[in-house]
């Protein structure tokens, strides 16, 4: 094993940021950046290669000491079980693909990378941390490049959805610096440790808690875990900030936002919620789960619902991706006792979260290059797009065709194995759910249709077609596009390569 | 004994001598940059020598007669104390040397003021905790009124009355407490019974403080006194005055409390106070346009929450080293927001908020250490004010104050409303900054510094937290 390869992982794009400051020059700047976060990328892949799959556990374990105080005692512990190096990896190709997709970027060049890579470092920080406090700073250090991002290099009302989106995530931020609070202020608790480790003598609060009684009640702890991560997933009612925030984001922020900063969330979900809930005093996680499952299903049918009745290409797959990380939640719940349990559904969660990350970082990529080139995300404005720029319509279309759970595709994979897990145990929502997929059908095709073919705009070389001086994307355009596919369909022809993480990551939560 | 006595005073000592000899030179000299540096020597003394006797504490010593008790507590207080003040006087060097018309009194003032503090830090006698309170407020009057403008004297009477006033209640909780237990001395003070008139004596007593702290709702003064006083004695208010009051509240608390008895209903009572100093200073801040108000509302919410682990201490006495973690964080975050803020009024002439927009683009060193003072106010991780946050918090629900945390919490994603408004109109804002005049950069120097340590304490907290809890076990 590597010695402190996460540490470096993780830093590594904070300290370019720190050495471009010293920079001058956008090109330059430009490429720094983006060579950085090549180096970071095969850190990333470095780290999921060399994870031992027959030893298991948390590998590449870095501990010191960091407070040690009479109300809080922490460390630093970063690490990686075979259900983070996926997510780890997940977050070292979306960060290279947002930052390579930049590579146009005029205005503020300097600061616009820095906040990019500090966005990278935290997202890896929550990815890789063990200490629940360390997982806590990361996950709200990510306000402030997000807010930056937004706020000066978004359109359209950028300054109120960033603002929006840090009162809502802030909010949920809250609950959850309480329940860490809670968790640490029982008498059991001696650390803040998410997992044991039992080479480094380190005993986690799932064990420290089991059977304990805890300051306030359990359910309550997990119902405030559940919020702060149901604000950022987003669920149904708390996902009002989402569509705000992507609408109104550069390119490369949805592609993070979609594609790696709300698997926060579902990280958060496996980790915390279903870590350390299994064998509380008074109250389990199976308690909640019917519920769980119930929301899922209301985010699932709901998304699609108001997916279909979008007009803005961006706002679209924003809702598309409500609808999507509904699925997230309802893979997680399915189950109803320590017994009763459904790997495919837990995997399928899983994978659903890989696999959305990749295709909504495909779907924003390409809809970035659209919006470039035609200045308009509205699809009733836009039509024909295939004949004069058929490669970023190709591309589209991949996305779309993934998303919508086409079998070939990565989406077809996380879906199915989902619903076959959930229908054992909650028939009823799974049913309901199955209809998301015929929204999904709906909402791309319909949307494909009259964004990228439409005939009603133009015969072929009619002078009154308004896109007629377009071009196609070139090279440097596509290559992030390029990269991004290649995950897509490779999970979708050989899926395992990624599930025997997860599997393996799963089972060890599991008691 | 008596002449003994003095080498535990002798911080105390310098800074009067300082403070004289200012005064004197001025007769001699017509420089004040001469009267500022013999200061700046003198504050620089008796750090040193707070420092020696820091690194050489061997035990805790009641000396004058038990009216004042020497401990690490006292020196580690008066440490950031002196340096505060010190980082006051340096960074407003431009102000005092070019700026104002007066000479040595103001600055002899401001010693006389901190050395009431260092002696309020130390007193465990009412009577001494008294003079020394009025000795730290007094010379306050005068320097509010130096500000010369159209508020500076409604701010100083305002203040006056309202000290006098704050005083006068806080008599009279000496008086009610003398009456049941017969001694002036903290040490001396036994709430064994609950005794209704200790109770009440006690909240005479907090709220006598509570005036000098700003804690809602006796803050009405705070606003109005930002607003009209000149820059560096709004820095030592928000920065200086708060560490000794908090100190001196963490002294008197941890004495009182010691007992195991349950003191549920001055929880509660504290509670109230402390989630309406929050809420009336979080939704005061909201609604204010000017920079200097603004501030004033933050610091009466900021008081609540250290409110928070006063609280706790009443239940567990380790609860104080949080108060104090948050009290000095706090402080040394308030002096690179102050700092960095007189810089940018200087520039814009204005004190209004529109008129830092954009800011960023003309002035980008400025705007990130005023930046990084405003993350650390809203508790924004990697910064001291988040660390403070989540001790204070955490030191709550140790003690069974759930509730209280979650106000807290909550407040403090209300207040990302306003800091975030700060920092839009810097960073976002496309408007063009308005330079109408020129400021030293010796302002943002030592802001810079400060914003260093807001980081530094941020990210490896341990590095004071492991003193500050040496320090509060010894109390």
């Amino acid at each position: 094993m590597i010695n402190y390869l996460v540490t470096v992982t993780v830093f590594f794009p904070a300290l370019t940021a720190i050495f471009l400051l010293l920079l001058k020059g956008r090109d330059k700047i430009v490429f720094t950046s983006i060579f950085s976060s090549i180096i970071t990328f095969v850190f990333s892949l470095l780290l999921f290669l060399s994870y031992d799959k027959s030893l298991g556990g948390i590998q590449f374990v870095d501990h010191f000491k960091w407070i040690d105080s009479f109300n809080i005692k922490s460390s630093y512990l970063v690490g990686v079980d075979g259900f983070s190096a996926p997510l780890v990896l997940l977050t070292g190709l979306l960060s290279l693909v947002a930052c390579m997709a930049s590579w146009r970027i005029e205005k503020r060049v300097k600061e616009y990378f820095i906040w990019i890579l500090l966005l990278e470092t935290s997202v890896l920080g929550v990815f890789t941390s063990l200490d629940l406090l360390l997982f806590f700073v990361f996950f709200e250090f990510e306000l402030i490049p997000m807010y930056m991002l937004i706020s000066i290099w978004g359109s359209g009302r950028k300054e109120y959805s960033a603002t929006k989106f840090v009162i809502f995530t802030l909010a949920g931020g809250a609950f959850m610096l309480i329940a860490i609070l809670a968790l640490f202020s029982s008498a059991s608790v001696s650390n803040l440790s998410m997992v044991s480790i039992p080479e480094l003598g380190i005993m986690g609060i799932p064990d420290l808690i089991a059977g304990q009684k805890l300051v306030i009640p359990a359910s309550i702890i997990f119902i405030f875990f559940f919020i702060a991560f149901a604000v950022k997933l987003p669920l149904w009612p708390l996902h009002n900030w989402l569509p705000d925030a992507h609408t109104d984001a550069p390119t490369a922020v949805s592609i993070m936002l979609a594609g790696v900063l709300l698997k926060m969330a579902g990280y958060g979900l496996f980790r915390i919620n279903l870590g350390f809930f299994q064998e509380t005093l008074g109250f389990q996680i199976f308690d909640y789960t019917n519920l769980l499952a119930l929301l899922g299903t209301i985010s699932i049918i709901y998304g699609a619902i108001i997916t279909l009745r979008q007009t803005d290409l961006k706002r679209l797959i924003a809702y598309s991706s409500i609808s999507h990380m509904g699925y997230v939640l309802l893979g997680f719940s399915a189950m109803t006792s320590s017994q009763n349990f459904s790997y495919y559904s837990l995997n399928g969660s899983a994978m659903q979260m890989f696999t959305h990350g990749t295709i909504t970082g495909l779907s924003f990529l390409t809809v970035g290059l659209i919006y470039d080139r035609t200045h308009t995300r509205d699809i009733n404005k836009l039509g024909a797009l295939t004949r004069k720029m058929p490669m970023v319509a190709l591309f589209f279309m991949i996305s779309g065709l993934a998303s919508l759970g086409l079998p070939g595709f990565s989406g077809f994979v996380s879906e199915i194995m989902i619903f076959l897990g959930t229908y054992k145990i909650f028939p009823v929502y799974t049913i309901i759910s199955a209809f998301g997929v015929v929204l999904a059908a709906g909402y791309i095709l319909w949307m494909t249709q009259r964004a990228l073919f439409g005939d009603n705009k133009l015969k072929a070389n009619d002078k009154t077609y308004e896109f007629n001086s377009l071009k196609d994307a070139n090279l440097f355009d596509l290559l992030p596009a390029f990269i991004i596919t290649i995950p897509i369909l490779l999970i979708g022809i050989w899926p395992n390569i990624f599930i025997d993480f997860f599997d393996l990551g799963i089972k060890e939560m599991i008691k | 004994m008596f002449y003994s006595d003095l080498t535990y005073i002798l911080s105390p000592i310098i800074l009067v001598f300082t403070a004289l000899f200012v005064l004197i030179i001025d007769f001699f000299t017509t420089r004040k940059i001469i009267i500022l540096i013999s200061a700046l020597v003198g504050l620089l003394l008796s750090v040193l020598i707070l420092l020696l006797q820091f690194i050489n504490f061997e035990t805790n010593q009641s000396v004058f007669f038990d009216t004042i008790i020497f401990d690490k507590f006292y020196l580690f207080s008066a440490i950031t104390l002196v340096l505060i003040t010190f980082a006051i006087l340096l960074a407003f060097y431009d102000y005092i040397v070019n700026q104002i018309s007066f000479r040595s009194e103001f600055i002899s003032l401001i010693l006389l003021s901190l050395v009431g503090s260092l002696f309020v830090i130390m007193a465990i006698d009412f009577i001494t905790i008294y003079l020394s309170l009025e000795l730290s407020s007094l010379p306050i009057i005068a320097l509010i009124a130096f500000g010369r403008g159209k508020f500076s004297l409604e701010a100083a009477f305002k203040y006056l009355i309202l000290a006098s006033f704050s005083t006068g209640i806080f008599l009279t909780g000496v008086v009610y407490i003398y009456g049941v237990s017969g001694s002036l001395n903290l040490h001396d003070l036994n709430i064994n019974a609950m005794n209704p008139a200790i109770i009440l004596g006690l909240v005479f007593l907090f709220i006598g403080l509570a005036f000098k702290l700003s804690i809602a709702p006796w803050h009405m003064w705070t606003p109005d006194t930002y607003q009209g006083s000149p820059m560096p004695i709004v820095t030592y208010l928000s920065t200086g005055s708060k560490v000794a009051g908090f100190a001196l509240s963490i002294r008197i608390f941890s004495e009182v409390f010691s007992n195991n008895i349950s003191f549920t209903n001055l929880i509660v009572f504290l509670s109230i106070i402390s989630f309406a100093s929050m809420t009336v200073g979080n939704l005061g801040a909201i609604l204010q346009k000017d920079l200097k108000r603004l501030f004033a509302y933050s610091t009466v919410a900021h008081a609540g929450y250290m409110l928070v682990g006063l609280i706790a201490l009443i239940s567990t006495k380790s609860s104080a080293s949080t108060t104090l973690f948050y009290v000095v964080g706090y402080a040394i975050t308030n002096l690179s927001v102050f700092l960095s803020l007189q810089h940018m009024m200087n520039l814009s002439k204005s004190t209004s908020i529109d008129s830092i927009k954009g800011l960023f683009k003309s002035h980008p060193y400025v705007s990130v250490i005023f930046a990084s003072g405003i993350l650390s106010l809203l508790g924004i991780p990697a910064t001291v004010g988040f660390m403070g946050k989540v001790l204070v918090f955490s030191s709550a629900v140790n003690n069974g104050l759930v509730l209280l945390a979650i106000a807290g919490v909550i407040n403090s994603f209300v207040s990302a409303y306003y800091y975030l408004g700060l920092l839009r109109n810097i960073f976002v804002s496309s408007e063009k900054f308005e330079q109408n005049g020129n400021s030293n950069n010796i302002y943002i120097l030592v802001a810079s510094i400060s914003s260093m340590l807001v980081l530094v304490l941020g990210i490896y907290p341990d590095l004071i937290l492991s003193t500050i809890d040496n320090v509060i076990s010894g109390l």
